[in-house]
C-alpha cells in the first residue's frame, strides 16, 4: 500500500503539533466561557489567537479524520458500511476545512 | 488507495469475551472514545461557535447562552475531559512510538500517571475559567 509510512508520520506529526494547540484550546475556552460578543471577537482577532484557532481547527480536523478512518477500519465489518462511514467522515472533515478557510480569511486578513 | 479497508494489520477486539478485562484495554478504548467525542461533538461545536462569532453575532449570543445552561455545561465538561485525556494518553503513545516505556509495569505506571495528568489538566482548565 502506497503512503503507509507517510500516513503514519503525518499522524504522529499532527499529534505533536496538537500538544501546544490543544493546551491553547483549553486556555481559550476557559477564558471565553460566558464572554460577550465584543470581548470574544477581540480575543480571536488577536493575531496569535487567530493563528492558533486556524491551526487548531485545520490540523485538528486532519487528525480527527485520520483517527476516525482508523477506527472504522478496525471495528466496522463488511464492505459497504465502512466505505459509507469513510465517505461521511471525509465529507464532514472537508466541510469543516471549508468553514475554517472562510474563518481564516476573515480573522487573519479581515476579508 | 487508502479508502480500501484492511490493508494494514488491524487492532484486535480487546473488550468482550475474547480477552480478560484489563485496566490497560479500558484506558486504550477510552482514548478512542474521547477522540470520537472530540470529532463528533467538540469539532462541530467549536467551528460553529467560531463561524457565529465572525459572521452571525446574534447566533453567537444564543450559543453562549446555550453553553451556560446545564446541557451546554455537560458538553463543555465532556470536551475539557476529552481534550485532557486524549492529550495525556497521546503523549504516552508518542513516547511508545520512540520505543520507550514498553515494559509491562511501565505500561501500567504510565497509565496511572496519564490519569493523574488528565485530572490535573481538567482541574486547571476550570480553575482558569473561574
Amino acid at each position: 500500500m502506497s503512503g503507509t509510512i507517510e500516513q503514519w508520520w503525518m499522524q504522529r506529526l499532527s499529534s505533536l503539533v496538537l500538544i501546544p494547540l490543544s493546551l491553547w484550546f483549553l486556555w481559550a475556552g476557559a477564558s471565553l466561557a460566558g464572554a460577550d460578543h465584543a470581548a470574544a471577537l477581540a480575543f480571536m482577532q488577536h493575531p496569535l489567537n487567530a493563528l492558533a484557532a486556524v491551526l487548531m481547527t485545520t490540523i485538528g480536523l486532519y487528525h480527527a479524520q485520520a483517527g476516525i478512518l482508523t477506527i472504522v477500519e478496525d471495528y466496522v465489518p463488511g464492505n459497504a458500511l465502512p466505505k459509507f462511514l469513510m465517505l461521511i467522515t471525509r465529507l464532514g472533515c472537508g466541510l469543516g476545512m471549508l468553514a475554517v478557510l472562510g474563518l481564516a480569511a476573515k480573522l487573519l486578513f479581515g476579508a | 488507495m487508502s479508502s480500501k479497508p484492511h490493508q494494514r494489520p488491524i487492532s484486535p477486539y480487546m473488550l468482550g469475551p475474547y480477552y480478560r478485562f484489563q485496566i490497560t484495554s479500558l484506558l486504550s478504548i477510552t482514548s478512542r472514545l474521547t477522540g470520537v467525542y472530540l470529532t463528533v461533538v467538540t469539532a462541530p461545536l467549536a467551528i460553529i461557535w467560531l463561524l457565529a462569532l465572525v459572521f452571525a453575532p446574534d447566533v453567537f449570543v444564543a450559543m453562549q447562552g446555550f453553553l451556560s445552561g446545564w446541557v451546554g455545561k455537560l458538553l463543555a465538561f465532556g470536551t475539557v475531559f476529552s481534550v485532557a485525556y486524549h492529550l495525556a494518553n497521546g503523549v504516552r503513545h508518542l513516547a511508545w512510538d520512540t520505543g520507550r516505556f514498553f515494559s509491562k509495569p511501565q505500561i501500567r505506571q504510565t497509565g496511572y500517571l496519564m490519569l493523574v495528568a488528565t485530572a490535573l489538566i481538567t482541574v486547571l482548565t476550570y480553575w482558569v475559567a473561574a
